[in-house]
């Protein structure tokens, strides 16, 4: 593969929450993550609440400092020095969750469309960034009175859209997009999806796309990784990811998806009993993390925490049941 | 016996309309609005949300309420329950009958009988439905008191109901949790918790405002399965209001799809995916990712309708592939088209 | 009216509105967006009768003091004037709310006196508001800095002194004058102001917007200025209408003592002082005043309530 544009090395973020009988405990909310992100593609992050996956992308975005660990963008560590360098504020941008408070309410989208150009620099004058905006609105397929609109007065797809504008301001080459649809309808959904593939197609862009909405990720993502308190159970490409899980958490969820017609029924792997509930990533059972809701537990298991394996070309898992194929260590998928 | 008569609904003549030929109350439904129409006020006018809605629960059955978001599924059943704030809506048309009794026009103890012994609802987030500053054992000796299945019963007997419904939930250990607080549970036991204080007392009617919604999927799984559960168990009716189709899939035996404040299409469950006829619901069903892959389909043209100016004909007309003149013109009602399926298109 | 038949009223008023409001009118400009703003501002803020009675009085007594000259029928009672002739006379037509001890005209002493209060309470504002604010934005930016401690720190102190004893100390150490009082009365107040915004600072440095902001590279400024103080100013202007009323009560309260304006600038506080000893018999000497006190008090609380409706975002989704 060519030089990945994103390298994500043994990262760890752990926050401290206190002492307890003298010890330091510690939320550790990302656990040892080696991922790469190609360019182009679209990469899936799939995990359940307080499996990490919002703090990876916090972290490669700036808002927390790895406690170990290294992220390199086009080569660079983007943690080298100690304020980020401005440039990487610029190609990397982050779409957040929640349209409502990603948005000023006290600001026009004028206003809010308008500061990433001011802050980079990157219009010369009043005039030719009011046309820029009204570029901007365009791309995300907004008329362009909605300029002089509050977010308040929009429904949450458009505020989305917004957002999605924002983050396209300063032209950059990597986005993150943190759940950018769960908060909105199936229908207003399928229109942002699919502005955003067109984006990134037009423009060469990178995704790192987070959801827990597997159906939707099979749509969109061109490669998969799958996450479980902090640790990747399972990286592969989209395809394969659905129609051949390997890791039993993996073949949990995919399991427990609803579903509207019957021939996706079939395609789901066969009901897994959905055991107990994902424990708090402060007291982390020691063994492979997993083992007690795991269906497939071993001995082994209990004890050592599983390394992540080649167990097929380009599909990285974590699990014991694999020990036994190539390490993962050299190449990342 | 002079109670205050709380009357929302007008009697017809005093608002000038033509009265509405009333029908017999069926004995078989727990719940029937019929033709519900409510306006808010707002700075600019009237917000003509509720453009008549026709609903029909059967005792025990299980109903589920697809929609998007704006088509006021919440709105009609905090009307049914009676919980709008007072003073800023209108309601100038339409009935809820429940158990054969107009809500409506109920005095304010007849509501109270409804909303503790009659209906009970949960909400979408659990947190917010749960006092943060009393543990959950308090709060749901709360309800209990003030439900009419509690009276002249004594605290200990309280308690013991409380730790019953609790234990029905499949939370083990009930005797801890009951002296918990909210934030010390997490949100797939907090929405259990409020699912056993919908259960404590014994109601007939559920309503359960998407209810996993804020749970990971494989919680989500569980509290599904925990409320199909109770509800079969107590022969309770559910409604199950959602945006999820796949969700209204698994849990319901019919389904009303719900469109800038109508009910445009309602069948049972399998009928509607087997053959959805509204070009709403086709639209919806063709925009839900797919499980097989092949990419998502570009979605629903145009948004929801401004409700302070909707369209004079059918109200997903503007945004409808199939729209003809008398589409613009008149609204459809619900049309049978056999099996229980009804839809509100003219062309089908 | 019965219950049944208001909302029958309510009923026929909905069935019959007329939308007149053209709906492809859409905003196409910033100074259209403005008008709207502030359309929907009255509205928001009419809707409650007892806040525009309150807008009114504000107003009237606002004009009265401005225009005082001309408002007072005997301006120059104001001044030094005595007339022994007049002295204690009940109210007339000629007094609308009869004279004092010197013969003075209390209705036009106390539309001077509005003139000397609505004056202090500006001032005090003008200063102890900005300065309160900012540094509660600042500390509240930086929470968890060596700024943040400092700053809430000395806050804390002046908000541990009882108010109206600190500045009744410094008014009697600095000479008893209108501007010393003043002085007296900046220096507790924007303590409270501090403690308020530092409050709605810290919660808002946590939303996703202002994190975006500078994860995006905006300058501390910008952020501070342009991000969090816009969701700061429904409390705040709240609050500083509502002080408008304290203001001018502390100022009663330290010119009842003898601080505050001096003889003969009229000040409220120090008419009802000085009418306190002609009770029960002068009665308007201090009820007259005292009334006043309660008129503009009153006027401003309402007036505080009304922008509290205008500047909270209520159900802004019908736009």
């Amino acid at each position: 593969m060519t030089e990945p544009i994103m390298q994500i090395k043994d990262l760890k973020t752990y926050f401290k929450i206190g002492k307890k009988d003298g010890v330091e405990r510690f939320v550790k909310a990302v656990d040892n993550v080696t991922l790469d992100i190609a360019k182009g593609e679209i990469l899936g992050l799939v995990g359940e609440s307080g499996s990490g996956k919002s703090t990876i992308a916090y972290t490669i975005i700036g808002m927390y400092k790895p406690t170990e660990g290294r992220i390199l963008y086009k080569g660079q560590d983007l943690y080298a020095k100690k304020e980020r360098d401005f440039a990487y504020k610029k190609d990397i941008q982050i779409v957040f969750q929640d349209p409502g408070s990603s948005l000023n309410s006290q600001q026009t989208v004028k206003e809010i469309l308008e500061l990433p150009l001011k802050v980079h620099h990157l219009s010369a004058g009043k005039e030719e960034r009011e046309k820029r905006v009204r570029e901007l609105l365009e791309m995300v397929e907004l008329p362009s009175h909605y300029m002089y609109k509050s977010p308040t007065s929009m429904g949450g797809g458009e505020r989305q859209m917004v957002a999605i504008a924002k983050a396209l301001a300063t032209e950059p080459s990597f986005i993150i997009l943190d759940e950018p649809t769960s908060a909105l309808d199936v229908s207003i959904q399928a229109k942002i999806i699919n502005m955003l593939i067109k984006l990134q197609k037009e423009k060469d862009l990178t995704y790192l796309f987070i959801t827990h909405d597997l159906s939707l990720m099979r749509n969109i993502a061109t490669r998969v990784a799958i996450l479980y308190l902090g640790k990747v159970a399972e990286i592969t490409k989209a395809d394969e990811f659905f129609t051949k899980p390997l890791h039993p958490y993996t073949q949990m969820l995919l399991s427990a998806i609803p579903v509207v017609s019957e021939e996706e029924e079939a395609l789901k792997p066969n009901k897994v009993e959905v055991k107990g509930e994902i424990p708090s990533p402060v007291d982390i059972p020691p063994g492979c993390s997993f083992h007690m809701r795991c269906p497939q537990c071993m001995e082994v298991c209990m004890k050592d925490d599983p390394l992540m394996t080649l167990p097929e070309p380009h599909h990285i898992v974590r699990c014991h049941l694999y020990a036994d194929a190539p390490s993962a260590l050299a190449t990342d998928a | 016996m002079t109670d205050q008569l709380m009357n929302i609904a007008v009697p017809v003549e005093a608002a000038g309309l033509a009265p509405v030929p009333s029908m017999p109350a069926d004995a078989d439904k727990i719940l029937d609005i019929r033709n519900l129409k409510l306006w808010y006020k707002v700075y600019k006018g009237y917000s003509k949300v509720l453009d008549g809605v026709n609903l029909t629960v059967k005792n025990g059955e299980k109903v589920g309420v697809v929609g998007e978001a704006g088509c006021g599924k919440t709105t009609t059943m905090k009307t049914v329950l009676g919980i709008l704030p007072e003073g800023q809506f209108v309601v100038p048309e339409g009935q809820i009958l429940f158990k054969g009794k107009d809500v409506l026009t109920m005095n304010s103890r007849e509501l109270n009988h409804v909303r503790t012994a009659g209906v009970s609802m949960i909400y979408q987030e659990p947190s917010a439905a749960l006092n943060p500053v009393f543990t959950v054992g308090q709060q749901m000796m709360d309800v209990i008191r003030f439900a009419e299945a509690g009276q002249g019963k004594s605290k200990p007997e309280h308690k013991e109901m409380a730790l019953q419904a609790i234990r029905e939930v499949f939370i083990p250990d009930a005797e801890r949790i009951f002296d918990f607080y909210p934030n010390q549970l997490s949100g797939g036991m907090k929405q259990r918790i409020c699912i056993a204080m919908a259960i404590v007392t014994q109601r007939d009617l559920m309503i359960a405002d998407e209810p996993g919604t804020a749970l990971d999927v494989t919680i989500q799984d569980q509290v599904h399965k925990i409320l199909n559960g109770l509800v079969e168990k107590r022969g309770m009716s559910l409604i199950m209001i959602t945006h999820s189709l796949g969700v209204a899939r698994e849990l319901t035996d019919s389904i009303n799809v719900m469109y800038a404040g109508t009910v445009v299409e309602s069948a049972p469950t399998r009928e509607v995916f087997r053959n959805p006829l509204h070009p709403y619901t086709l639209g919806l069903m063709e925009a839900v990712p797919r499980l097989s892959g092949g990419g998502i389909t570009a979605g629903i043209y145009g948004s929801i309708p401004n409700y302070l100016n909707p369209p004079q004909g059918c109200r997903f007309c503007p945004r409808c592939p199939r729209a003809s003149q008398r589409c613009h013109e008149e609204k459809p009602a619900l049309i049978d088209v056999g099996g229980g399926h009804n839809v509100a298109c003219f062309n089908i | 009216m019965s219950v049944a038949g208001k909302r029958a009223r309510e009923l026929k008023k909905a069935l019959t509105f007329e939308n007149k409001v053209h709906m492809d009118a859409v905003v196409i400009s910033d100074r259209q967006r403005r008008v709207e703003d502030l359309k929907k501002a009255w509205y928001r803020f009419s809707r409650n009768k007892l806040s525009v009675v309150g807008l009114a009085i504000v107003i009237l007594i606002i004009l009265a003091a401005v225009f005082a000259q001309f408002v007072a029928p005997h301006p120059e009672h104001a001044g030094k004037f005595v007339d022994y002739y007049n002295a204690g006379v009940g109210p007339s037509a000629q007094n609308i709310c009869g004279t004092d001890n010197f013969g003075r005209d209390i209705f036009s002493r106390i539309i001077f006196a509005f003139r000397s209060a609505l004056y202090m309470a500006v001032l005090v504002l003008v200063i102890s508001v900005p300065t309160g604010v900012l540094l509660g934005l600042i500390a509240g930016y930086m929470k968890g800095t060596l700024v943040d401690t400092v700053i809430m720190r000395v806050t804390d102190v002046f908000l541990a002194v009882p108010p109206l004893l600190l500045a009744l100390a410094i008014a009697a150490v600095l000479e008893p004058n209108l501007t010393n009082s003043m002085i007296a009365i900046t220096v507790m107040w924007w303590p409270w102001y501090t403690r308020l915004v530092y409050g709605m600072a810290t919660s808002c440095r946590n939303e996703y917007y202002v994190i975006g902001a500078g994860l995006l590279g905006a300058s501390r400024t910008h952020i501070i200025f342009r991000e969090i103080l816009p969701n700061c100013y429904s409390p705040i202007f709240t609050k500083v209408a509502l002080d408008v009323g304290w203001v001018i009560m502390i100022d009663a309260a330290l010119s009842y003592v003898g601080l505050g304006a001096q003889p003969p600038t009229p000040s409220l506080g120090q008419m009802i002082s000085d009418g306190a000893r002609y009770m029960p018999d002068m009665w308007w000497m201090t009820i007259f005043p005292a009334l006043a006190i309660i008129i503009i008090i009153l006027g401003f609380n309402f007036l505080g309530d009304g922008i509290r409706d205008m500047l909270s975002k209520g159900d802004s989704k019908y736009d």
